[in-house]
């Protein structure tokens, strides 16, 4: 029986690690999406400093001599096979990866601790584990930030929804509030297609954050980015050897100086008559697309153009780790929510669970992540074969542990849990249509778990492995040992640019 | 003075120049005088010799969409603003303005040939002799030396 265990573990692994082998290429079309990004940050920016007052001229402001973050970008895009360009160019693109997936107690999922952080926009999980019968099914987890989801319809995209979280504390709040949907997709008409229908809802959640101090924006970590302004010789030496080099290509000049020319006269002339942003945007947007299509015509980048692009994509990368550095230091901040959810049972009546979360880290670098939960089971009413609706009390804990890179695989997390259950009292246990609802003895289930999750970089999806075992089970009065595999997307990245609005 | 271009300036010789930063969304701003750290000072001159230049750069650092808007004064009897904002692709951008000096008759026949407002209000005109923004005689630099 171990040893079968043991092999299904071991062929879980091999089945995982050709989703391994994805990061190391890069995503078909990435040029172009790199590009069209970059015309809509340029956009985005003459948008916003459009909306300050004191910005006299706001759409010559991302781009000119002495300020072509913007248009080096554009060039870097256009020349990602160089070495080192297409890595600084997801890692620019690269978005934070949230924990996402099923509250611990739907049917196959591999978390034994629930994390207090949703996407922004909406986030699907689809989780598998059948190794030795214990779990069967898929549960696809939809959830969403109700303020991000409105934001998103309002043809916002994430940089956009990302600036009005930064600048506004309603939206910020509003954030702070989700709500999340479970589907069994094995359950309904059409077992193994996701209809979402009320057959295969198994569970909703509200959850809601009462401290977060995981907002980069906030005025708490204002040393911390302060920091990155200190010792950085080499990054603004590089910003200004790129800027000279680019003033002495006859050339980009040229390019530079009629870009100019149509912004002064096809946008700050008719935004300075009639102060519409959104249409000034629109042309802004237009004039840029044109003038982009030209520069990619130039002749080719003299060499000195090349060496100072070459310097400043390696500084830019060191910045863009440092900025990574900030954001994983950020997320490791405290946070306390409180999660309500509901899980169907065509056998039992609906079963609510009242979830406490603190998370907090431990160190100075904050590496060492720690979850808690404090968990209230009950039935919506007594159910037939128990003489109370409490079901349970649990206390859960968690430590998560980065390992660091081994070779050339993405940095994994290691997770060691346990659970403690307390029964108070004789009551039933979870059922399916399959079987009947059984009787759970009262008593203490103890729950351990080691989960190593591998992030696939870049991708927004993450593989967590991971072996459990207990005292025994709510059913049986025996030792339990079970291993699970998921698959958790995040579709915050392309969703953010299906919904992008052009103004 | 009076606005050139794209972040460039002109001026009268030892012009006062006045700074303002407003920051959102978390950033950190840095400014830098010819290479030198302003610090908190806002408040800097021209160079003494016609010909001379002055060079401001701002950094911003901060989460994506944090953003910095920088004011200068007096531009063309008014104000004139530069907008930095962190965004995917230029995580930590950095706006380099060029403040020439000239003068005073040179500075008026400009102001004419563009139909410019005065660059200086006459209150507003006493910048001689003051002292750099970091409390020393400011450090210039040569026209053309900057990005």
């Amino acid at each position: 029986m171990i040893a079968g265990r043991v092999i299904g573990i071991v062929l879980l692994a091999l089945s995982a690690s050709p989703v391994h082998a994805q990061p190391a290429e890069a995503p078909a079309g990435a040029q172009p999406t790199s590009r069209k990004q970059i015309v809509d940050e340029m956009v985005e920016a003459g948008v916003e400093a459009a909306k300050r007052p004191a910005v006299t001229h706001p759409f010559q402001t991302p781009f000119g001599t002495g300020r072509n973050g913007k248009v080096v970008a554009y060039l870097i895009a256009a020349h990602a096979e160089r070495n080192g360009y297409k890595a600084l160019l997801q890692a620019l693109e690269a978005r934070t990866i949230k924990q996402l997936g099923a509250t611990p107690g739907s049917g196959g999922s591999t978390s034994l601790a629930m994390n207090g952080l949703v996407p922004d926009i909406l986030g699907i999980a689809v989780e598998s584990g059948a190794i030795n019968g214990d779990i069967s099914g898929t549960t696809v987890t939809f959830r969403a930030t109700p303020a991000g989801v409105v934001k998103a319809l309002q043809g916002k995209g994430l940089v956009e929804i990302n600036g009005d979280y930064a600048n506004s504390t309603a939206a910020r709040m509003a954030s702070r509030i989700s709500f999340a949907a479970s589907f069994d997709t094995s359950k309904g008409s059409a077992p193994g297609t996701l209809t979402a229908d009320s057959r295969q809802l198994t569970g909703w959640s509200a959850r809601a954050e009462l401290v977060n101090h995981r907002d980069p924006a906030s005025g708490e970590y204002a040393a911390v980015w302060k920091g990155l302004l200190r010792n950085d010789q080499a990054y603004t030496a590089a910003v200004d050897a790129i800027n000279a080099a680019l003033a002495a290509w006859p050339a980009f000049t040229a390019w530079q100086n009629g870009l100019e020319a149509d912004v002064a006269a096809g946008v700050e002339g008719p935004f300075a008559r009639d102060h519409n942003v959104a249409a000034a945007g629109g042309r802004f947007r237009t004039v840029l697309e044109t003038n982009f299509a030209k520069l990619e015509k130039l002749p080719a980048m003299p060499d000195a153009v090349l060496k100072a692009l070459d310097g400043y994509v390696a500084q830019l990368t060191l910045v863009q780790r440092a900025i990574d550095g900030v954001y994983t230091f950020v997320g490791k901040g405290d946070l306390i929510t409180v999660d309500w959810s509901t899980a169907r049972s065509a056998m039992l009546p609906d079963l609510y669970t009242a979830t406490g979360i603190w998370e907090a880290a431990f160190g100075a670098a904050r590496r060492t992540d720690f979850t808690l939960n404090v968990v209230l089971n009950l039935y919506r009413s007594v159910p037939a074969g128990a003489q109370h609706q409490l079901k349970s009390v649990e206390v859960t804990g968690q430590f998560d542990h980065p390992l660091g890179s081994l070779l050339s695989l993405p940095a994994a997390t290691l997770t060691i849990a346990g659970r403690l259950s307390h029964l108070p009292n004789d009551t039933v246990a979870s059922a399916d249509s399959s079987s009947p609802a059984a009787v759970a003895a009262r008593g203490t289930i103890g729950v351990v778990q080691a989960k190593i999750t591998i992030p696939v970089k870049g991708s927004g999806v993450k593989i967590p492995l991971s072996i459990t075992a207990s005292n025994r089970t709510e059913l049986i009065k025996e030792k339990d040992v079970r291993a699970s595999f998921g698959f958790s997307f995040d579709l915050d990245p392309l969703l953010g640019g299906l919904f992008e609005k052009k103004p | 003075m009076h606005r050139l271009g794209v972040g460039t300036y002109l001026g009268e010789l030892e012009e006062t120049v006045t700074l303002t930063t407003e920051l959102d969304g978390g950033g950190q701003v840095r400014l830098t005088l010819d290479g030198q750290d302003m610090v908190d000072a806002r408040v800097f001159t021209l160079p003494a010799e016609s010909g001379e230049r002055r060079t401001l750069q701002i950094t911003l650092s901060g989460p994506l969409g944090a953003t910095c808007v920088v004011t200068m004064a007096v531009v063309d009897g008014s104000t004139d603003g530069d907008f930095l904002i962190c965004q995917a692709h230029d995580p930590k951008p950095v706006h380099t303005c060029t403040f020439d000096a000239a003068a005073k008759a040179v500075i008026a026949k400009f102001a004419i040939a563009i139909g410019a407002a005065p660059a200086v209000p006459e209150a507003a005109a006493g910048g001689k002799g003051k002292k750099s923004a970091t409390g020393k005689k400011a450090k210039t630099t040569k026209k053309g030396g900057g990005a």
